[in-house]
């Protein structure tokens, strides 16, 4: 008997990566910002990243269990969860998210509040639109802008580094005694503009100031950045157009332009949450608009606008003109007139 | 797992090129085969003529039909003295029954007089070697060589091997590189073309040296380094890219016109100039998983793809996988007793295990694009690939045309690199039959002798 053979459409080779593959490179890479925040900001970052991402992962599996099991029950949740290959819950998406959303909120914010965070990035940012890869907004900055517009006074309450002395000082059995709040006090961009006061760059480098979890230490970013740029998870045009567009910009209107791009959430965000691959443009051109065009409306907000800060509205706005982006830059070479190029049949015949 | 768990390995856009376990290797010629099948139509309903009878004895080199219509026809000649067996419709490589000729060995390996073209009245007429180079049946471009109005200017050469595994095209350079640049010599005198491009990756322009060196001053030869190998169906980016005409006139169509030549034809059109010899052998990698000895070889064409796979160590009950070509543009084939065809450059045959669906890997499942922009970064042809697959399942068939479905040169490295696993060759091909028909698909055009 002749044997079987397999037929197939081309091509025959992969080279083996996953969706999920990219979901837990950006996990790696924040590895080293979390835990600089850890270092700077005390036990309190794990548990506010712990009821992030938990919130997350339980709101994207209960809203897929309920749409995407047929016949759905209670009793099977647990197995639908394990069994069901719709489910998509353990791709690592809502786990970045939520993780990304708790690093993004300050270090003093009751748990409660990355909870709600994550539950509104997932359910409103993302499974409304259809789930990963049909969101139009960063699910973890819808999460972050709800949360600054409800609760707009938790969500800017920022707190000086903690003493690890005074809380090994302060150590007991007492689990209220292992979370400590730091003194309260302003982030450098809103000292400049309250009070134009400038904070020493080594400072920012290092990351001893007061600011979100995640966004303070300019080193621990750049060292995940620098991975995710190895694993050419992301490439070089949205980080280095936002940067570099922001640097110019500042020095163009008479800041002092290092001091814009180590202060705030502006390397965070350019590595972080403008590179998310689904809100971001696809061409190569498209991809330097966006980073350029965050840039120019992070300073413009930071220099003219009324908060201290603007990455998060700067990237939000600018992932709503991404279809549009992507729409006008789309190349096509110029041959375009040539009857090959129109799908004319090429074979003679007879 | 390989691709979920957390791993700090690099995944390159671009496959290896897999060409340590074939380049090095001596190159054998393959024994005369029992039987050969020669297909005598190259796409379902092109004309031929058949010019012997079943029963009859052929020996090898002796023309036994024609495939097309003057005045792009091709002969077609017996590759091994036999018997004709049968003319009937036999399965062709391309995936349609063609009419074929299939001959018997007789083991006597008697071949017919030959006299080279070199010799008698064609050596000034141009005209009448690219008549005796159409006897001869060596596939080129006839339909503009042979138009009234030529305007052929320049040839292009595309000597970078795309492929992963596939080696033929370096290795035939690298031992037969001045017969290579002969037949150049004889194409560019007999269509009168002053002007040849060759294109070649920067790591092997050592091999291109010999057709440089014969240009003698008459002819300009210009050898191109490129970085990324391109595929075979790259004529009209090669143009774009590569193209001397383009300098004399800016805008409007370009003076002449390029026409791409494969490095195979070349050797061919050398045999036939010096001795007279037909196109009835060709030099074929052979790799994948179900070889043990991956190797280049000569083979007579028309040979059956079981004694290939044989003569490489192959054993045919564990062959999953068949394609014609590499594994990135191959053509899958569904039976082993499909016959070699002249512009099949390698065979790529692999172990294949039939999955059932409920157990693969959840992993490994098609997922939502997540617009990673991996395919637009690796697309030679800067296409958009994973819009234009948006486009094709929708049925928005006008706006894929728009970005571009048919600049597609289907070299599948967009899939290739796919995170997502959406298979967006399949569906880039998928929304150009829907336009246009299966005719252009180029990446099976390709693989016709008489496409040009």
């Amino acid at each position: 008997m002749e044997n079987r053979l397999l037929v197939s459409s081309p091509p025959y080779i992969k080279n083996g990566e996953t969706a999920h593959c990219l979901m837990f490179d950006v996990f790696i890479a924040l590895i080293p910002v979390l835990a600089a925040s850890i270092i700077f900001f005390g036990p309190r970052v794990l548990w506010n990243v712990f009821w992030g991402v938990s919130a997350a992962i339980g709101t994207e599996a209960l809203i897929q269990i309920v749409f995407k099991v047929p016949a759905f029950k209670f009793r099977t949740f647990v197995y639908s969860l394990l069994t069901n290959d719709d489910i998509d819950v353990l791709d690592g998406s809502a786990l970045v998210t939520g993780m990304l959303l708790a690093l993004t909120l300050p270090p003093s914010s009751p748990f409660w509040m990355p909870m709600i965070g994550s539950f509104i990035a997932i359910a409103f940012g993302k499974q409304v639109f259809g789930g990963v890869g049909y969101n139009i907004f960063n699910p973890a900055l819808i999460g972050r802008a709800f949360l600054l517009a409800a609760w707009p006074g938790k969500a800017t309450a920022w707190t000086a580094p903690i003493s690890w002395e005074a809380w090994a000082q302060s150590l007991s059995l007492n689990p209220s005694s292992w979370i400590v709040d730091g003194v309260s006090t302003a982030t450098p961009l809103a000292l400049l503009k309250l009070q134009n006061e400038t904070t020493p760059l080594a400072e920012l480098l290092f990351g001893t100031t007061a600011g979100s979890l995640g966004e303070t230490s300019a080193l621990a970013i750049l060292i995940g950045g620098g991975y995710l740029l190895y694993k050419g998870t992301v490439t070089w045009h949205i980080p280095f157009s936002y940067i570099g567009t922001a640097f110019l910009l500042s020095l163009l209107l008479g800041q002092d332009p290092l001091f814009h791009v180590f202060a705030g959430g502006l390397l965070f965000g350019a590595f972080f949450m403008a590179t998310d691959v689904v809100t971001s443009p696809v061409t190569k051109l498209g991809r330097i608009i966006f980073g350029s065009g965050a840039g120019v409306l992070t300073i413009v907000i930071r220099v003219f606008g009324g908060f201290p800060e603007g990455v998060c509205y700067s990237i939000l706005l600018m992932n709503a003109v991404t279809p549009l982006i992507d729409r006008y830059t789309k190349q096509l070479p110029q041959s375009a007139a040539r009857s090959s190029l129109t799908g004319e049949s090429f074979t003679p015949k007879g | 797992m390989d691709g979920f768990l957390p791993t700090f390995t690099r995944r390159k856009l671009l496959p290896p090129t897999y060409r340590e376990a074939t380049w090095d290797k001596p190159v054998l010629r393959l024994g005369e085969p029992e039987r050969v099948i020669i297909p005598l139509q190259d796409s379902p309903g092109t004309s031929y003529q058949v010019a012997v009878k079943e029963g009859e004895d052929v020996t090898a080199g002796q023309k036994i039909g024609v495939m097309g219509e003057a005045p792009a026809s091709l002969s077609v000649h017996a590759s091994i003295s036999g018997t004709v067996e049968q003319i009937a419709a036999l399965p062709h490589p391309l995936g349609f029954q063609a009419i074929s000729l299939s001959i018997a060995s007789d083991g006597k390996h008697e071949t017919c007089e030959c006299s080279p073209l070199k010799t008698g009245d064609r050596a000034g007429n141009g005209r009448k070697v690219l008549e005796g180079l159409q006897e001869m049946g060596i596939p080129l471009s006839y339909r503009h060589l042979m138009a009234n109005d030529s305007r052929v200017s320049c040839l292009i050469i595309n000597a970078t091997e795309f492929e992963p595994y596939i080696t033929s095209r370096h290795v035939l350079l690298k031992e037969h590189g001045n017969e290579v640049a002969a037949g150049l010599q004889v194409l560019m005198t007999a269509c009168s073309v002053k002007q040849a491009v060759i294109v070649v990756e920067n790591t092997h322009t050592a091999l291109v040296e010999p057709l440089k060196r014969d240009g003698q001053g008459t002819v300009d030869i210009r050898v191109r380094g490129v970085t990324q190998p391109y595929p075979d169906t790259a004529n009209w980016l090669l143009e774009d890219k590569f193209s001397p005409l383009k300098s004399n006139n800016k805008h409007g169509s370009a003076q002449g016109l390029m026409m791409s030549v494969d490095l195979s034809s070349l050797f061919a059109i050398n045999n036939a100039w010096v001795s007279g010899l037909p196109f009835t052998e060709q030099l074929i990698t052979i790799a994948g998983s179900a070889v043990r000895d991956p190797q280049n070889v000569w083979v007579k064409t028309g040979t059956p793809l079981s004694p290939i796979i044989t003569h490489a160590g192959g054993d045919l009950s564990r062959v999953g996988r068949l394609v014609l070509g590499g594994p990135l543009m191959g053509i899958p084939q569904h039976t082993l007793a499909v016959p070699l065809i002249k512009k099949a450059k390698g065979l790529f045959a692999a172990v294949a295990f039939l999955v059932d669906e409920h157990r693969e890997s959840r992993f490994y499942k098609q997922a939502p694009c997540v617009k990673c922009a991996k395919c637009v970064d690796v697309c030679p042809a800067s296409l958009v690939p994973n819009t234009i697959a948006d486009f094709v399942t929708n049925k928005l068939l006008n706006d894929a045309q728009e970005w571009g479905v048919f600049h597609c040169l289907e070299c599948g490295l967009c899939e290739y690199s796919c995170p997502s696993r959406i298979p967006l060759l399949e569906i880039m091909r998928l929304g150009k039959v829907l336009l246009k028909g299966e005719d252009c698909l180029l990446g099976r055009n390709v693989f016709g002798a008489l496409y040009g």
